[in-house]
């Protein structure tokens, strides 16, 4: 689907231009110009300077950054050189090791730790082979998972599918705040499997980036599930039917027509999990101090600013390099994230699904799995949990002591409590502004059909692709001493970063919402001698109500735990800034850095994300499934 | 080739009973059509043949074979869906050679076999297209090839032509019921539209809430509906309800409802005739009827209000004393609306049904 | 379908009004960290600093109370704590904050070299800060331009290292008492595994500063040669508190560090103790000034008298803050005297003889010295831990005599030397003087670090070629 119009001759462009003012009156009209303005400035424009920007070197146009960032190892590091024997390459450079084996006397005798450490073969590859290796995993997770749900039938299934939908409640910085206590040596899982169990006879420490496939695979993998179950349910089962009627059966069959069949969603899937991974910063900052740094996100981050202040050129060439890396991925995976596929997918399940009944033996292993996935991937708010209840946590399995305390503090302390006011308002706010933005893009993308309107489409989905730190540096570089200085007062760029960062949840929904409604309902109106405006506030706009009241949930509770611009915006004025920031500051620059205080706050991020999308569902039933989906 | 016979088949989706003990003996290679209403279980039948659906009594035989536990992929039938199912993600090529592949069959017998299918087909040269770059008709020939071409041992058809134009599912029966007549496979067809099942069927079975109503071939049915439900469902026709008066041989005098009179009719399916003093359904059709009265005929005076000049006939829609009148007469016969005419019928083409 | 909206809708819409009201009202009334919110009836400080939100809260408490405050209609305090990197920004940005307040004298200095801060001229004031000291072990408390007051230390900090003694116990490794003692072989005998917690210069002004200290008690080369091992023995961390709680947890045995953190350390960690290097540390004044930017400067230094007051200064006894005050009198008071050990430890480091010690000099390549350090010690720390181990590994099984040891441990530390332009260039002294202006544009940041980077590890990796690893 080509994103530009293709008009090319001079009758074409005027035809294109007729039909423009044929269809759009003043009504859609100033939608669309609201829509299209507000994206323009605060997500084209912020973008185009940092690709402009990334291409001045001291004052002239040229590939400086470019070049000396490919050439130095620190950003990639392995160099291939061909040699005169089998296989004719070598390849040096790569850095660390996949594990370190440690040994420590400890009294009850010789304990033996594998630290897995993972390659380092500098930022780059670094950064692509961690978000390859996290989609991997997460979709041999996720698809296994999503077929074994929505094919076989087995006592508890409808729970535990739920259950295993868990880490979609936590983000991924609360996420690895939990994961990173239970995951070290002392912690839960090493407890379990190596001291009471003893089915391992090393315990296993995940660190640096390592660490990180590890935190993003467990927080993540729903993302696939989700997306291949429905597709898998939504697959026409008289395609399998027929196949089985020619004599096919059991793997040939699954082979040839199922898996097919059920690829779009599993690969919409994956190509997301493959850009969240690409644009996380909250976990490699939860273990930083280790290779875990080697990755753009926190690069650019710790590059952002020169001594005096200033955006470095380097930080800006390294957010050109990963918002390539995104878009590319996004362009692959636009078709299936657009608006109009996702409605199609969410009309939901129509047939009768194909189940079948599983033995008892396979029962027991995929409760086995399940229950395995699950302890792994509760990890996060158990670890939350205890940890916000924790009054201290030293090298042990639990705390030493559970308290009240750490969420008392999330009253007392007035800059805690600003920080959690700040982020109450500036997402309420965006959330206003997207269902108001959100209705009006929907709308015109459902109802109008001329050439061209794909690229609105295309813009407001866009966001998906752009990481945060990328907009976080966007805004640094065009925005300082403008009204909108983020220095001055962060508020105004925060709530614009939440409205755009975060709208394409409430698009989706409304146009969903858009796609079901009957044309002929708004038509009959207009038929009547209503205005299209009237007809829009008085037919269309009730009939998606709850859509724009699920989506705007949605919206909202993902504004209030967005982490890349919250931190980077509010380091630069913590006065205004959000409960992510103030969670980061006490994290690493608090006295006696407190896990604590952080826990407790998510924990509040966590219930209120509950909250909301368990309403979500509530509100649309059976169409909400595949509303978290993505 | 084979001789297909269900015996008493029985098929329940939680309470709902859809298959309510269906007997059927279908004879080999013939065109065998179940007719019926949505929702009255043909579906269901044609399914439990193909062994989609696992029967909860009963049992089916291919000729002498006991198919009834049988899984689907092992029964060489060849069913073509009603939506086709024609797999997007491969070429027509593919999509026909599938079968022929699960069977291992060699690949130039492959490439031989699914050319003669498509010359059989009229498809020629389509091998490398996607179904989304076939029309309608195109992509059903295409599920047709791909039954056909695995020698099934019958042919299941579920409503195959009902996403078709009108013309153009004139042309795909006649071409269907060709291609049968000439492979002869035994072939069981379903669907809801009553020309259509008369129009190609060796013998049909007409269905209602899981249960076959009658089995015949089109003629019989049409002329001799043993039930009120397939007079009704079959055809056009007068049906006006009566009660029996008195039997004589094979004639019987029923006195008609609303004050239309007495007549004599005879029993529509003999070995199910109605006793004295049962209630009856008279059926008449349409071109039984002839303007006039005549002694000795069964004599009514209708009023008319709507004419239809179709061609080969007019169609005079009328009613007396409430009852409406279907009545088929010559083109050039003068006959309008508004006005009152007599007609009359042989009591050899008046039918009575037992209502039971 | 009828018109209008159902009950729900209607409640929906309403709560969304009220959110955005309320959002909208909080929003621009408060006005974020921009716009004084300035009622006629009182005034508001607004001050920029680095102290901890602890100390905020206390300042806040007690000071609002005092005459002092109501003399001036002094009816809040704000405060602000953005990164010390944009603090010249914001304050000509916001351009209304009225008081600087803890930070360290280097980024004070900056301001004064930016203009920002205005000299004390006030008579009153002035008699106050004669109250102070001029100078405390060998620092200086107050700063002078063109012979005027602009900046005066209100609290004052040294710099050593905290210990986990149980832990360094529990490794078997020797109490440390000078900085060269956390450079020893022993201390990198466990190698992979890091025994001492420090951080990324970038990323802390504290560490900067010691790292500062120890060029300059050593000399720039044999300065360099040490840093190397320290950061080869440990493991560099991201900020002075993650160091910090690195050995609270006993992850490290030692961490260097800024006195407070130690002496909390002390309070709530029992254990750990903070050691101050004898003769090898230095006492820095942190400093409290009058912005030019102040729109209330009456009131400001109203602000600042109680601070240097003997009031103002019990802040400092807190359990939670731990800092050594700038008067001595304030332990005379009874708040005072219910905190020996901070009268000990403040004694101490009134004795220590610290090196001499100058602000200017270590200003002049404050830049190139934490970009060297972060290039080459830890961007690269798997090298540099790599030939280090090696190196040590060999010395303490015999492999290696004291004088062989000695001479790779200098290898493996002092200034780099490489090729620009077709000469061979070296990280002395002038040569990091001479670029330190040029790196604050970030352009030349990137290029140098890379050229360090790439020289370090084949200096690194050269190491491990010739000992044989």
């Amino acid at each position: 689907m080509s994103l530009l119009p293709s008009p090319f001759s001079f009758k074409d462009i005027r035809r294109w231009i007729n039909e423009i003012r044929w269809t759009i009156d003043p009504f859609i009209a100033s939608q669309l110009l609201i829509v299209v303005s507000v994206f323009l400035a605060f997500l084209i424009a912020p973008l185009i300077r940092i690709v402009y920007n990334a291409f001045i070197y001291q004052g002239t146009l040229s590939l400086a950054w470019f070049y000396s960032i490919f050439s130095d190892p620190f950003y990639i590091s392995p160099r291939i050189s061909l040699t005169n024997e089998f296989p004719y390459i070598a390849i040096e450079g790569i850095k660390g090791s996949l594990y370190k084996v440690i040994t420590r006397q400890t009294d009850s005798g010789i304990e033996t730790i594998i630290l897995l450490t993972g390659y380092d073969m500098g930022v780059i590859p670094n950064t692509i082979l961690v978000a390859i290796s996290t989609t991997v995993l997460s979709t041999i997770i996720g698809f296994v998972f999503a077929f074994i749900f929505a094919r076989y039938k087995f006592p508890g299934a409808e729970p535990l599918r739920i259950l295993l939908l868990a880490p979609l409640l936590s983000t991924p910085f609360v996420g690895a705040i939990g994961l990173k206590k239970m995951l070290t040596s002392t912690g839960v899982i090493n407890t379990l499997f190596y001291d009471i169990l003893r089915i391992l006879p090393f315990k296993i420490e995940p660190s640096g980036l390592m660490a990180v496939i590890i935190v993003q695979t467990l927080i993540f993998y729903p993302i696939v599930f989700l997306n291949a179950y429905t597709s898998i349910i939504n697959i026409d089962p008289t395609m399998e039917e027929q196949a089985e009627n020619m004599g096919a059966s059991g793997f040939y069959l699954f082979r040839t027509v199922t898996l097919p069949l059920s690829l779009p969603g599993v690969e919409a899937g994956a190509l997301l999990v493959f850009i969240l991974s690409l644009e996380d910063l909250g976990t490699p900052i939860v273990f930083r101090g280790t290779n875990a740094e080697k990755v753009l996100t926190y690069q650019i981050f710790y590059r952002l600013f020169t001594p005096t202040g200033y955006v470095t050129g380097e930080a800006t060439a390294l957010a050109m390099i990963l918002l390539t890396l995104t878009i590319v991925i996004f362009l692959v995976v636009r078709k299936y994230v657009s608006l109009r596929r996702y409605a199609m997918l969410t009309k939901g399940g129509i047939w009768r699904p194909r189940v079948r009944k599983l033995s008892l033996k396979v029962t027991i292993l995929v409760y086995i799995a399940a229950f395995f996935t699950l302890f792994m991937a509760l990890q996060p708010h158990i670890g939350v949990l205890l940890l916000a209840f924790a009054g201290e946590w030293g090298p042990t399995l639990l705390p030493g002591y559970f308290t009240l305390d750490n969420f008392l503090v999330l009253f007392s302390d007035p800059d805690v409590f600003r920080s959690i006011m700040n982020s109450l308002i500036y997402s309420s706010v965006a959330t206003l502004l997207i269902i108001l933005l959100g209705v009006s893009a929907a709308y015109i993308v459902s109802r109008i059909e001329i050439k061209g309107i794909e690229m609105l489409d295309a813009l407001v989905t866009l966001p998906i692709a752009i990481p945060g730190i990328v907009i976080a540096t966007g805004y640094f570089l065009i925005f300082l001493k403008t009204p909108l200085d983020p220095i001055v007062n962060g508020a105004y760029l925060l709530i614009i970063s939440y409205t755009i960062r975060k709208f394409p949840f409430t698009v989706r929904a409304v146009f969903s919402g858009f796609e079901q409604v009957d044309k002929a309902l708004e038509e009959s109106a207009i038929n009547l001698g209503a205005s299209r405006a009237r007809a829009f506030f008085t037919i269309s706009l009730p009939l998606v109500f709850l859509n724009v009241l699920a989506g705007g949930m949605l919206s909202f509770i993902y504004s209030m735990s967005e982490v890349s611009t919250g931190i980077v915006i509010g380091d630069a004025n913590p006065y205004t800034a959000p409960m992510t920031w103030k969670m980061y500051d006490i994290l690493f620059k608090g006295l006696t850095g407190g896990l604590f205080v952080p826990a407790a706050m998510g924990v509040i991020l966590m219930g209120l994300q509950f909250i909301m999308i368990v309403g979500a569902n509530l509100l649309l039933r059976k169409r909400a499934t595949a509303l978290i989906g993505v | 080739m084979v001789r297909i016979k269900t015996v008493n088949i029985v098929k329940r989706f939680g309470n709902f009973v859809a298959l309510r003990g269906v007997s059927l003996e279908i004879k080999d290679g013939e065109f065998f059509t179940i007719l019926g209403p949505s929702g009255c279980g043909k579906t269901t039948f044609l399914r439990s043949i193909a062994g989609f659906e696992r029967v909860d009594e009963g049992k089916i035989f291919f000729d002498d074979e006991d198919v009834t536990y049988l899984p689907p992929h092992k029964r060489n039938t060849g069913m073509v869906f009603q939506n086709y199912a024609l797999w997007p993600h491969m070429t027509v090529y593919d999509n026909i050679a599938y079968g022929l592949k699960v069977r291992k069959v060699p690949k130039e017998e492959i490439d031989k076999r699914v050319k003669e299918v498509l010359k059989m087909v009229h498809l020629e040269g389509m091998e490398k297209r996607t179904p989304h770059q076939l029309s309608g008709g195109q992509q059903q020939r295409v599920a047709l090839a791909r039954a056909l071409v695995i020698n099934p041992r019958v042919l299941l058809l579920d409503e195959p032509l009902s996403n078709l134009d009108a013309k153009l599912r004139l042309e795909m029966r006649a071409e269907l019921k060709r291609l049968q007549k000439q492979l002869g496979i035994t072939t069981i067809y379903v669907t809801h539209d009553q020309e259509e099942a008369m129009s190609i069927s060796d013998r049909l079975a007409v269905m209602d809430i899981g249960v076959v109503k009658q089995v015949g071939t089109p003629e019989d049915i049409y002329n001799r509906p043993s039930d009120a439900f397939v007079a009704n469902f079959i055809g056009q026709g007068t049906f006006i309800k009566g009660n029996v008066l008195e039997i004589h041989d094979d004639k019987m005098l029923i006195e008609l409802e609303s004050g239309l009179g007495k007549v004599y009719a005879v029993p529509s399916d003999p070995t199910n005739a109605p006793k004295e003093g049962e209630t009856v359904l008279v059926t008449i059709r349409p071109e039984n009827f002839e303007l006039g009265s005549r002694k000795d005929m069964n004599n009514f005076e209708i009023d008319v209000y709507h004419v239809s000049f179709l061609g080969s006939k007019k169609r005079v829609q009328a009613e007396a004393n409430g009852i409406k009148f279907l009545v088929d007469v010559d083109p050039d016969a003068v006959v309008s609306a508004g006005s009152r005419v007599k007609v009359w019928v042989d009591p050899r083409y008046t039918l009575a049904i037992r209502i039971s | 379908m009828s018109r209008g909206l159902t009950k729900i809708q209607a409640i929906a819409i309403l709560a969304i009004i009220i959110v955005a009201g309320i959002g909208g009202y909080l929003l621009f009334s408060s006005g974020g960290g921009g716009e004084v919110s300035e009622q006629p009836e009182g005034v508001v400080l607004k001050i920029i600093t680095r102290h901890s939100s602890t100390i905020w809260s206390l300042t806040k408490e007690k000071f609002l109370q005092t005459d002092l405050a109501k003399e001036y209609n002094i009816v809040d305090l704000k405060f602000l704590g953005p990164n010390p990197v944009l603090w010249r920004q914001t304050i000509e940005s916001t351009g209304d904050i009225d008081v600087a307040w803890g930070g360290g004298p280097t980024l004070f200095d900056e301001l004064m070299k930016a203009g920002l801060l205005a000299p004390i001229t006030d008579e009153e004031t002035l008699n106050v800060v004669a109250e102070i000291p001029d100078e405390f072990g060998g620092a200086p408390l107050k700063r002078f331009s063109n012979g005027e007051i602009v900046w005066v230390a209100s609290a004052i900090s040294s710099f050593g290292f905290i210990v986990n003694e149980p832990v360094l116990e529990e490794w078997g490794l020797p109490y440390p008492e000078l900085w060269e003692d956390l450079a020893s072989p022993e201390f990198g005998q466990l190698l992979p595994k890091p025994t001492v917690a420090y951080s990324r210069p970038t990323q802390s002004t504290s560490h900067t500063r010691i790292y500062e200290i120890i060029l300059q008690k050593f000399g720039w080369e044999r300065g360099w040669a040490i840093l190397a091992r320290i950061a080869a023995n440990g493991r560099p961390y991201s900020g002075s508190v993650e160091a910090l709680s690195a050995v609270e947890s006993g992850e490290v045995a030692v961490s260097i560090g800024i006195d407070f953190y130690g002496y909390s350390a002390e309070v709530q960690f029992p254990g750990n103790k903070y050691v101050l290097p004898f003769n090898e540390s230095i006492v820095n004044g942190d400093p409290i000034a009058l912005l030019k930017t102040s729109k209330h400067p009456d009131a400001a230094l109203a602000f600042i008298r109680w601070v240097l007051s003997v009031d103002g200064q019990k802040i400092w006894l807190d359990k939670r803050v731990n800092r050594m005050p700038v008067r001595e009198d304030v332990f005379n008071t009874p708040e005072g005297k219910e905190r020996p050990d901070l009268y000990n430890n403040y004694m101490a480091t009134k004795n220590n003889i610290g090196i001499p010690f100058d602000d200017n000099l270590a200003l002049s390549y404050e830049y190139s010295m934490r970009y060297y350090f972060d290039a080459v010690f830890a961007d690269v720390h798997e090298d540099l831990v790599k030939a280090w181990s090696l190196i040590v590994s060999k010395y303490l099984k015999g492999e290696l005599t004291k004088e062989e040891f000695e001479y790779w441990a200098y290898e493996l530390g002092k200034p780099l030397t490489w090729e620009e332009n077709g000469k061979k260039v070296t990280f002395t002294m002038e040569f990091a003087q001479q670029i330190n202006d040029g790196l604050r544009s970030g352009d030349l940041v990137s290029k140098y670090q890379r050229i360090w980077r790439d020289a370090a590890v084949a200096r690194y990796n050269w190491i491990v070629q010739q000992l044989g690893g």
